[in-house]
């Protein structure tokens, strides 16, 4: 005959301790709640930007007028900003989120992204917007249509991608610090 | 094929001294774990919304995950389905296929020696685990000739392999025959993710040398490819007598993939391996290659087809025979939808096998017919119904296959999903599956002296002999499977399934004739379809992110099988065969971004022999650039070696020893 099966004393003592950690675990599970999707780290460096770049100040009305971060196109995006923006406040400014809409409503931003949803008005939005816009996007081609600063998704992860020249055309200086992190891509001056 | 059962015994007696100590190692262990999760109440509170209070440099470290249609519709499955990623298997320390696939809640893997293992799903695991699929990218690796896995001849650049999807219970009616309790499915990343070089190498006691490279680069606009080696030396086990089991392995494999996407939505993959090795110290070596190509065209968002074909050449000399393995596949397959309601997806694909032996190594073995083909044709169709659309959708489909054995073959299955719900999904289904005879079982070209001589019923010597028999059937199961998956957050996943199994038709040797001779007689067995069994049970499957840096996992599996007929020995080794219990507990802390610990606990109940036993594992990587990971790896720490599963070749039972390995990975 084999040895009996039987679960055991040593086996039910396991299985009550596993369910108590479990439950322990579960409880505290329900109530956490962020992780780190795509849209999610994406708006953590449109903050990001808003730190590491300057703007001439004939740029804001005020000395403590608000910083505008403007999103075209992806609500994910804007609705992950909109969970963090408020009260944060960046080289002692306000930074407030809008929608844009237009060509005026994304020219009256001091970040405006560009989501891929409008990959097709890229051209016309980034030909069009006059002003001191630091224009951020995430297609393939943002840089060479005179976008300034690009997301692009590398194996895992976000890289950024810089056109310096864009960036001087709009008057916006970018911070040696994101630059030594960034590639610099020759584009089209906006 | 079968362990007499006067050695069992003998087995289980002499495991009977482990338990002592594994008790006290569990409690340990436990005490442990729920430190922790009182621990982790704390630290889960202050963690909140931390992504964003990230620096520019550590926003270019995270790693983003974007769900893909494909994903998504995983997490729907009306399945019981688990995937373990890329970076799970990374942070688990798993050096070979078998040692990772350890994590996946509901699969049984045990070593058998240094370098088989046993693998199934829902019980009925043995050295020839037979109603388990396993494809890598699509391939079946799955042996016709013993209706089991070589998984030796598996050693895989682990770093390039995406993910590997687990369907506990019936995959049937979409991958085919053989796909009973489970499939397997290994998927390697495309040639796009894996540009750069990688470099790793390391070694330790038990895997005493180990060693990789690949380089990927591109062709073209939109061609890219990867080039690609590995090694890989293993020590001899130890019998449960500290003797060597002689059964030292190593294996090479080289090879490339090669991935083109096309501007109008096309995607072309082309691959090949060839890889040789040392099977053991005394019994014969292994080398095969394959090569695949695949084409996926998408037409539109619920359009595609797929045409695929691969080669396959297994060479292999072991301790039993030379055989030679060549197998010829190619697959087509199209989905669409049909109105707003329905989405089908149809295939046709075929399979020719060509099986040789060569020279017989084992004098129990006799050969009467050397070359064995086989034909294997199959269909499928399955209809998505959305009942109510994003809440409840039915699926009805059945795979049509014909082979030389049996004929014609029907496995179809239904199954319903209810989405209460975004977060949650309560799913059932109802299916059909066959296990197809092997070559052995079924066709009469083969006999094997399965164990010493025994006296007759009126003198005489004779030995037990197991022959094949063309008249056996295929093995039949009716499973019933009832599931809940909830996400309550983004950090906290729950899935639960569980099942009844119905199996008829098994295969066994109940018949025994005794045919007289000089100077032995033989006892002649054929395997009939002789057995019934029923299974029953559930896993549970946890995974909690308690906060950014700490990730933790647990799983639970509970199998009850009952099997029944003449044949009383096989019907005992079946429901022996499975553990009742099983309980894995893992967790990943980065304990700053340069240094990160990952434990695993491992709890398996009894399995024919072989007392439970508890191991664990524990590995710790330093990251001194983003580019270098060094990393030290304890496997089965808790005792100096233990059984995990008796070979079904008669063999000494080994153990799995305390293994300690160091690695360095570069990448550049």
């Amino acid at each position: 005959m084999n040895p009996p099966k039987r679960p055991g004393r040593r086996a039910v003592c396991l299985l009550v301790l596993f369910s108590v950690w479990w439950v322990a675990v579960a409880t505290v599970g329900f109530s956490a709640e962020t992780v780190s999707s795509e849209p999610q780290v994406k708006a953590a460096f449109l903050i990001n930007f808003a730190k590491y770049a300057d703007w001439p100040s004939n740029a804001f009305e005020k000395a403590n007028s608000p910083i505008v971060l403007g999103v075209m196109g992806d609500n994910k995006v804007s609705e992950e900003l909109q969970k963090v923006i408020a009260g944060r406040v960046i080289n002692g400014r306000e930074i407030v989120l809008k929608r844009a809409n237009s060509i005026d409503e994304a020219g009256a931003c001091h970040i405006l992204f560009i989501s891929n949803a409008e990959q097709q008005h890229t051209p016309t939005v980034l030909d069009q917007v006059k002003g001191h816009v630091l224009t951020v996007g995430e297609s393939p081609e943002f840089l060479e249509k005179g976008g300034v600063i690009n997301l692009v998704r590398k194996d895992q992860k976000i890289a950024l991608e810089v056109n310096l020249t864009a960036a001087d055309k709009a008057q916006i200086k970018i911070s040696s610090k994101l630059l030594s992190v960034a590639t610099l891509v020759k584009g089209k001056a906006n | 094929m079968k362990l007499t059962s006067s050695k069992s015994k003998r087995l289980g007696e002499k495991a009977k001294g482990y338990r002592k100590s594994y008790k006290k190692r569990i409690w340990a262990a436990l005490t442990v774990l729920s430190v922790g999760a009182v621990w982790n109440t704390q630290a889960a509170s202050t963690a909140t919304n931390s992504v964003i209070e990230l620096s520019l440099e550590d926003l270019l470290n995270v790693k983003v995950t974007s769900v893909s249609k494909k994903e998504e519709k995983l997490n729907d499955a009306a399945a019981a389905v688990y995937v373990l990623g890329n970076e799970e298997i990374h942070k688990s320390g798993a050096t070979t296929v078998a040692e990772a696939l350890r994590l996946v809640p509901g699969l049984q893997v045990a070593a058998i020696d240094a370098n088989s293992w046993a693998v199934s799903s829902r019980g009925f695991n043995s050295q020839f685990a037979n109603k388990l699929l396993v494809m890598i990218d699509g391939r079946t690796i799955y042996s016709p000739i013993f209706s089991g896995v070589y998984w030796d001849v598996e050693q895989l650049l682990l770093d390039d392999v995406d993910r590997i999807e687990v369907i506990r219970g019936p995959g049937a009616t979409v991958w085919g025959a053989n796909a009973v309790n489970g499939v397997i499915n290994i998927l390697s990343k495309s040639a796009r993710d894996t540009q750069g070089s990688l470099l790793y190498g390391g070694g330790g006691n038990v895997h005493l040398v180990m060693g990789g490279a690949r380089y990927g680069g591109k062709i073209g606009e939109d061609t890219y490819y990867r080039m690609y080696g590995t090694y890989q030396l293993n020590d001899d086990f130890l019998q449960s007598n500290k003797a060597r089991n002689n059964d030292s392995w190593d294996l090479q494999k080289f090879g490339f993939r090669v991935d083109s996407y096309t501007k109008r939505e096309g995607h072309l993959t082309w691959q090949a391996d060839a890889q040789g090795g040392k099977l053991s110290d005394e019994s014969g070596s292994t080398f095969g290659f394959n090569t695949l190509g695949r084409w996926t065209q998408t037409l539109s968002e619920r359009s595609n087809y797929e045409v695929q074909a691969f080669y396959d050449h297994i060479y292999r000399n072991d301790f039993l025979a030379e055989v030679i393995l060549d197998t010829a596949d190619i697959t087509f397959q199209h989905s669409f939808g049909v109105g707003e309601k329905n989405d089908v997806i149809w295939g046709v694909g075929y399979r020719y096998t060509d099986t040789q032996i060569g020279k017989i190594n084992n004098p129990a073995i006799s050969i009467l017919d050397h070359n064995v083909p086989l034909n294997l044709a199959s269909m499928f169709i399955q209809d998505e119904y959305k009942i109510v659309p994003d809440k409840l959708f039915f699926t009805l489909g059945t795979k049509v296959e014909h082979n030389d054995f049996t004929g014609v073959e029907v496995q179809p299955s239904g199954r319903l999903t209810f989405k209460p719900a975004e977060n949650q999904t309560v799913w059932g289904s109802v299916s059909r599956a066959v296990r197809t005879p092997s070559e052995f079982e079924g066709r009469n070209f083969f006999s094997f002296i399965t164990a010493a001589p025994v006296p007759g019923p009126s003198g005489g010597i004779f030995l037990p002999t197991v022959f094949g028999n063309p008249n056996v059937k295929s093995e039949e199961l009716m499973a019933y499977e009832l599931g809940y998956r909830i996400q309550p957050n983004h950090r906290l996943s729950i899935d639960v399934a569980t099942f009844y199994n119905d199996y008829s038709r098994i295969i066994s040797e109940p018949t025994k004739i005794f045919i007289p001779g000089f100077p032995f007689g033989t006892l002649a067995m054929h395997p009939e379809n002789s057995l019934t069994a029923e299974s029953y049970g559930g896993e549970l499957a946890v995974t909690y992110a308690a906060t950014e840096d700490w990730k933790i996992s647990g799983s639970y599996s509970l199998l009850i099988l009952n099997a029944h007929g003449n044949a009383n020995l096989d019907a005992e080794n079946f429901e022996l065969n499975a553990p009742t219990h099983s309980v894995v507990l893992r967790s990943s802390y980065d304990i700053t971004k340069q240094v990160t610990v990952n434990g695993q606990l491992r709890y398996v109940d009894n399995v024919n022999g072989i007392q439970a036993y508890v191991t664990a594992d524990l590995g710790l990587s330093y990251r001194p650039t983003p580019n270098v990971e060094i990393s030290v790896v304890g496997q089965n720490l808790l005792d100096d070696r233990h059984p995990e599963q008796i070979s079904q070749l008669g063999a000494l039972t080994t153990e799995v020893p305390r293994g300690f390995y160091g690695r360095i990975t570069w990448k550049f």
